[in-house]
């Protein structure tokens, strides 16, 4: 009986070993069929597999990286063979893109700009020399449409800021126009409501043509730039 | 040998130099006039954009960004200016509700040829930008074209 025992036992055990490198080859040769890399293949085309392969890994990775930066996802840049660093091709990528992604991150940049641009002339001392800054609420009163209000004024050394209100988006629409040159025919010459570079934000978020609308415009010092992104 | 690791240091210097991402040039030809009735008749172009008109007239040039505020950008605009003429030009950009967002004027152009740039820091994201300029009568100036690019 223990013979017997012993027997089947020692039966068992080999027909599972059996049983285990058959399935390992299965799935080894799985893998290889899976690759392209088929055992009877000659090492050419081994070798075009191969970079077939890593053609198509390297387009998976290109994409990767592509959706990882539309996510705002900086990858890691790995090295060049040779140990030569890449050409630096990610700023662009990197860049916050040109249409924007949803209306709430577009809202999100401008409250940011607004922010900091707020910081940038909150820190700036007034210049009570500066005629243009001076004469900055009369004239902006002067092209206000009806329905329309100045909220506040403030300049420093080389930023104002100009707060208004809109009773709707078409009333900014005509109010950002007569902050603005817009040829005219005939127009001999370009003449800015204001001489130096201007930044027009909508801090409210209208959702139609009839929404009322609170804006936020800067105005730089000719001869400065206005605040960067931060 | 110390030429061939000269030559080896040149090839590294090349590789690793940045390249200029979303740098972008458009001849003036790529633009149009403000206004179209002046299309046929006003101007025409040889190496760029002329007026031979007898009134000043306006030309506009798109500028396609390819990032929205962020790294600040530069607008180059080159031009020629011969003797009693002027060229004087503007970036504007609007959003999709038409309200303008940012405008600059750029340096004025002195005679003979120049390029002038202004930097932008504003560029929302989805709104629309061009440059346009004021071209003196009488084929006095010429708009050569734009570059323009992140800083």
């Amino acid at each position: 009986m223990k013979a017997i025992w012993i027997s089947g036992a020692a039966l068992g055990v080999t027909g599972a070993l059996a049983l285990a490198t058959l399935v390992g080859r299965g799935h080894r040769a799985h893998l290889e069929r899976a690759a392209g890399l088929e055992e009877s293949a000659s090492s050419a085309d081994t070798m075009a597999a191969l970079v077939d392969q890593m053609g198509r890994m390297r387009g998976e990775l290109e994409l990767l990286r592509a959706q990882q930066a539309a996510a705002g996802v900086r990858p890691a840049q790995p090295p060049a063979a040779g140990g030569v660093s890449a050409p630096d091709r990610s700023a662009a990528r990197d860049d916050p893109p040109a249409t924007p992604r949803s209306a709430a991150d577009a809202q999100a940049e401008t409250f940011r700009y607004v922010k900091h641009a707020d910081q940038v002339l909150a820190a700036e001392p007034k210049d009570k020399t500066w005629g243009d800054a001076r004469d900055l609420p009369r004239r902006v009163e002067g092209v206000l449409p009806s329905g329309s209000n100045l909220e506040s004024v403030s300049c420093g050394t080389t930023l104002c800021r100009v707060e208004t209100t809109h009773a709707t988006l078409s009333a900014y629409r005509t109010f950002t126009r007569s902050m603005s040159f817009w040829p005219k025919p005939g127009d001999t010459e370009i003449k800015t409501f204001w001489p130096g570079p201007t930044a027009f934000l909508v801090v409210s978020d209208p959702g139609g043509e009839t929404d009322a609308v609170r804006a936020v415009a800067y105005l730089a010092r000719p001869g400065s730039n206005l605040p960067s992104a931060p | 040998m110390k030429k061939a690791v000269l030559g080896m240091c040149a090839l590294a210097s090349v590789a690793i130099v940045p390249s200029q991402a979303g740098a972008r040039t458009a001849p003036g030809t790529q633009g149009s006039p403000f206004f179209w009735q002046s299309a046929s008749t006003c101007f025409s172009s040889t190496a760029g954009i002329e007026n031979s008109c007898t009134s000043t007239q306006y030309w506009q040039m798109p500028v396609l960004w390819d990032s929205a505020t962020g790294p600040n950008k530069t607008i180059l605009v080159a031009g020629t200016v011969s003797s009693g003429g002027s060229l004087s030009c503007t970036y504007a950009g609007f959003a999709s509700s038409g309200a303008i967002v940012t405008e600059q004027n750029f340096p004025a152009f002195p005679a003979g040829n120049s390029q002038q740039s202004i930097t932008v820091t504003s560029v929302p994201a989805g709104s629309f930008a061009f440059v346009f300029c004021a071209v003196s009568p009488n084929t006095s100036s010429v708009i050569v074209g734009l570059d323009y690019f992140p800083q």
